[in-house]
This record gives C-alpha cells, sequence and structure tokens, in this order.
C-alpha cells in the first residue's frame, strides 16, 4: 500500500495555531444568586500570545497564553437597609426589657452596583495537547454523488487535524488593587441613585447613617476578607470564569476550529483544460498528526 | 424603596401631638378591662373605627395602632397584629395596664383620634389625643438639624409653656452613626422640664405628657450641614487608610 506523508516545520505550526487561536472569541451572560444577593455578568474574551513547545511524545505544549476579557462586566443586587428611625425602647420594664417600643421606619430597598473590568488580562498557564485527525462528511453533499461532482458543489469532503487538549491549567483571574475604588464609587452612585429625591440638608445625615460605605458592603454581603479576594472569589468560584475558559478553550480547539484540513480525495495535480480537465486526486484513509520536537507529520494511507 | 415613606419622613420636619405624622407617636395607657370603640380623624373628618378590648390576664403589652393603614380594606394592612369584622374595622386586643402605640407608617398623616368605653352613648372620651393627660407620651423624632420652639398648645393664656430643642447633626465618625438614647421631657403646668432641649438628629424626644397637652414643635432656624457633607463618605474611608 502507498503512503502519504506530509510535515510542517514548528514555525509552520506556529503561524497554524496563531491563526486558529485569534479566531477565538468567546462570549457568555449569566445570572445567578449567592446568599444575600443575585449577580448577572456578560463576558467575552479572546487570547493573545503564548508560547508554543513541540515535545517529543507528541504533545504540543502551550504556555502562558493571555485571555484578554475584551467585556468583563457584571453586576451585584442586593438589599440595602438605608434609612431607619425609630426601633428604640420607649417604656423599660424593671428588668432592662423593654415594655413599649418603637415602630421602626425603613427606607431602603434594592440597590445594584455596576462594575466593569473591560481590558484586564488572565492567563491560561499551560495548555498541553495532541492531535487528533478526525474525518469531515459535508452534511451538504448530496447522497451517491461522485468525488468530482462534490469538488464542483464544494462539498468536498475532509481530514480536519485538531489541537486536542488534554490538560488545560488556568489561572485565576486577579483583578487590580483599585477594584476597592470601583466598588465604593459604585455603591455610593447607587445610593445617590435611590436617594435622588433626598432634600441636601439630608445627604450630611444619611451619610453618617450609613457609616463608611466599604464596612456596610462587607457587612451587607457578608464579607469577611479583604474586597480585592472577595471579587476574584466571585469571578472564579461563583461565577466560574476559570472553568468558562478552560471549557471553551477545549471545545474550541478540540472539535470547532481545525488546526488545518486535506481535502479527501487530495488533489496531487491540478486539471488542465487543454490537455485534461479532470484534477489528479488520491484518497486517503487512516490519517494520523503527531508532532516531534521539530516538526508537525501527518500520515496516510493511500487506498480506495 | 418605601415609596409611601419617601417624601414625608424629609418633608415635614414639624411635628403636633394633635395632627400625627410619621415622626410622632403617641403612647396611652389604657387601664381600665372593657372593650373601647376608637375613631381615628383626618382633618377633623372621621376616617375609620376601631375596636380594642383590654383584658385581664392577656399577654399583650403592647399594641401598635398605625393611622395611616386603618382606613384601608382588611388584608392589606397584615402586619397590624389585629383582627378585621366584616365590615372591615380592625378589632385589637390588649392587656390591662398595657399601652396603645399610634403611630403613622406612610403618607402625609395629619391625624387624630379618641377612644372611649364601646358600650355607653353617647361616647365619652377616655382618651383624645388632641388633648394628651394622665403620663401619654408623645414621642418626637427630629431628623432635620436645627432650633426649633416647642409649645403647649393646651395651655392657655400666658401660661402657654414655650420650650427650644436645638437638634444638632452627628459628629462625623469611623462607623456608623447611632443616635443617642431617648430624652424624656416633662410637660406640666408650669411649662417643659427642662425648657431648653439638646438632642441630635434621629434621637428620640418623649414628652410625658403630667398636664393636658398639645405638643406642637416647629422649626424655626435650620442648622448649616457640615461643610464636607456632600462628599459622602468616600473621603471618610480614604482618610481612615490612610
Amino acid at each position: 500500500m502507498s503512503h502519504f506523508t506530509l510535515a510542517a516545520s514548528a514555525k509552520a505550526f506556529e503561524q497554524m495555531f496563531t491563526l486558529v487561536r485569534d479566531n477565538l472569541k468567546v462570549s457568555k451572560s449569566d445570572n445567578g444568586s449567592w446568599g444575600p444577593f443575585t449577580w448577572s455578568y456578560d463576558v467575552q474574551f479572546h487570547l493573545e500570545d503564548g508560547t508554543i513547545q513541540l515535545n517529543d511524545d507528541g504533545t504540543v505544549e502551550i504556555k502562558h497564553l493571555d485571555v484578554v476579557w475584551d467585556k468583563l462586566k457584571f453586576q451585584i443586587c442586593f438589599n440595602l437597609p438605608g434609612f431607619c428611625v425609630g426601633g428604640w425602647c420607649i417604656v423599660p420594664d424593671p428588668f432592662d426589657n423593654c415594655w413599649v417600643s418603637l415602630p421602626k421606619i425603613c427606607i431602603g430597598g434594592p440597590i445594584c452596583l455596576p462594575i466593569d473590568l473591560s481590558g484586564i488580562v488572565s492567563e491560561v498557564d499551560d495548555l498541553k495537547a495532541n492531535l487528533v485527525a478526525k474525518y469531515f462528511v459535508d452534511p451538504g453533499r448530496p447522497a451517491g454523488v461522485s468525488d468530482l461532482t462534490a469538488e464542483f458543489l464544494g462539498k468536498t469532503n475532509k481530514w480536519n487535524v485538531f489541537l486536542n487538549p488534554v490538560f488545560v491549567d488556568v489561572l485565576p483571574i486577579d483583578v487590580p488593587a483599585t477594584i476597592e475604588n470601583l466598588l465604593e464609587t459604585a455603591f455610593k452612585q447607587a445610593i445617590e441613585n435611590a436617594f435622588s429625591w433626598l432634600p441636601d440638608w439630608a445627604w450630611s445625615l444619611l451619610w453618617d447613617i450609613l457609616g463608611p460605605l466599604l464596612d456596610l458592603l462587607k457587612a451587607i454581603l457578608g464579607i469577611a476578607e479583604d474586597i480585592q479576594n472577595w471579587v476574584e472569589d466571585l469571578l472564579n468560584s461563583i461565577f466560574n470564569l476559570a472553568a468558562l475558559i478552560e471549557t471553551a478553550i477545549a471545545d474550541y480547539f478540540a472539535s470547532q476550529n481545525p488546526l488545518f484540513s486535506i481535502d479527501d480525495p487530495y488533489p496531487i495535480m491540478d486539471g488542465d483544460p487543454s490537455h485534461n480537465p479532470i484534477p489528479v486526486k488520491i484518497p486517503l484513509r487512516d490519517l494520523g498528526a503527531t508532532v516531534n520536537s521539530e516538526e508537525m507529520v501527518v500520515t496516510a494511507n493511500i487506498g480506495a | 424603596m418605601n415609596s409611601a415613606a419617601q417624601p414625608y419622613l424629609f418633608n415635614q420636619l414639624g411635628l403636633d401631638s394633635g395632627s400625627l405624622t410619621m415622626l410622632g407617636t403617641i403612647v396611652h395607657q389604657m387601664s381600665e378591662p372593657g372593650e373601647y370603640r376608637g375613631v381615628s380623624l383626618r382633618n377633623d373628618q372621621r376616617e375609620a373605627v376601631f375596636y380594642v378590648t383590654v383584658e385581664k390576664g392577656s399577654a399583650i403589652n403592647q399594641v401598635n395602632i398605625d393611622l395611616a393603614t386603618l382606613a384601608e380594606p382588611s388584608g392589606q394592612a397584615s402586619t397590624c397584629g389585629c383582627a378585621s369584622s366584616q365590615a372591615g374595622t380592625r378589632h385589637f386586643t390588649l392587656a390591662a395596664k398595657g399601652y396603645a402605640l399610634y403611630h403613622v407608617s406612610g403618607g402625609p398623616g395629619g391625624f387624630a383620634l379618641h377612644v372611649g368605653p364601646s358600650a355607653e352613648t353617647p361616647q365619652p372620651r377616655e382618651f383624645d389625643s388632641v388633648e394628651l393627660k394622665g403620663g401619654d407620651l408623645f414621642v418626637a423624632t427630629l431628623l432635620r438639624p436645627g432650633i426649633y420652639s416647642v409649645r403647649n398648645l393646651a395651655l392657655k393664656g400666658p401660661a402657654k409653656a414655650v420650650g427650644e430643642i436645638d437638634v444638632a447633626y452627628p459628629a462625623r465618625g469611623k462607623t456608623a452613626y447611632q443616635p443617642p438614647q431617648a430624652i424624656r421631657v416633662e410637660s406640666t403646668a408650669d411649662g417643659f422640664r427642662p425648657g431648653k432641649i439638646k438632642l441630635h438628629a434621629l434621637q428620640g424626644c418623649i414628652f410625658v405628657c403630667q398636664t393636658p397637652s398639645r405638643i406642637k414643635i416647629e422649626l424655626t432656624r435650620p442648622h448649616d450641614p457640615p461643610s464636607e457633607s456632600k462628599a459622602g463618605p468616600l473621603s471618610q474611608s480614604k482618610r481612615r487608610a490612610k
């Protein structure tokens, strides 16, 4: 049986990877609730950079792949206790308890803090993959037509070679230390919006009653750690964005976007209108792809 | 947001025990067991009728009667802790020597009320909010810092008591502001004791009416807010971080 072998240098492989990598754009929106607050997010990211290494064990290793968040917007909503009048004891009983207490009137309600962290960059620390070839039959190809007819129709069958991640190590998203200021400013803005009807003289009183806003926010949301850590936990563990990256990358490289495609049958000689207009093609069977430290190697059997 | 409370809480700066608004509350002790019938009035017009059963041995020491919701159809004011008759009239139960607390939870207010034994005709007024007496309490909460005058309108002629309340802005601290404990002021035939009252915003002021009283509090001169008031608390926490 005859064999078909195709090789691409490490440099060429890198260019193929770059083309595929640059086409990846992932968007997702979701919402949910966690303890005393509800959340929603709207994100989009693409990949940049990364160093590629081909290994003799047939694996490709990509390190320090940047995840650029074109959009990383989220919102947390919760109930602001707000401004309360009353609730204290009017008539104490002889046992230091309260006999009669004043009803409490509270003016609070739901508020939302929108946060925009678009532009931050996180990282896929390590992506290890092997190459997998999959045969693709164009679903638009009419049944029973010849390969030549299929080619005229633009419905040629193909061998697709995918980068199949076997290990993806996504680093947790880090948020800048300025997140405290962002949250505090968003909280203040939300309060100003919610109490926009308040007369000027009452603002000083309201701020005094609410106290330092970050302390209040921590109390309402039950934040025991520092705000920066909390937001990182929110993004990574509750929104599960690290898992989103992992799944999206694995899915994209392993089944959506092949590194390259080879037509089957494979053209080895174009048709010549003056001599023989029909191109010469060979059918490829059992195509496999692998790498070594120098290059990518694709092999196949030639057969009917 | 509590839309019923929003505008009135901050706009009704004066208080009148004979025309209750959100920041004024009346507490009346009901000593004798029996059936009582109450009538709430608004701008001198009858608004709602309610009943209070005062019974010996009951464990209910306090009943809150929200004048703003008394006239609502039954079922709307589900937090009143009362029963409604078929006609929608509210019925409250209280222990003998328990306290009936009359308040306004929202809206423009302007309520007065009187209560008397329901069995007798014509009904004598055992309690009338326009003339508090016998240890009735009028609880005032003042929000806007400033100088207020306080008068007892029930005292006639030159004996009419006039006092002064000075409400200060809270001192800005590193924690959320908690108003100090309420101050008790005696309303007597000789005037208010003390006659000059110093409060902080939101601090309660309990007038104990030993003599027939209708307490009217009016803002005479507001205090200017502290210079940093518009900046809000951002500067506070940043200062603290330094």
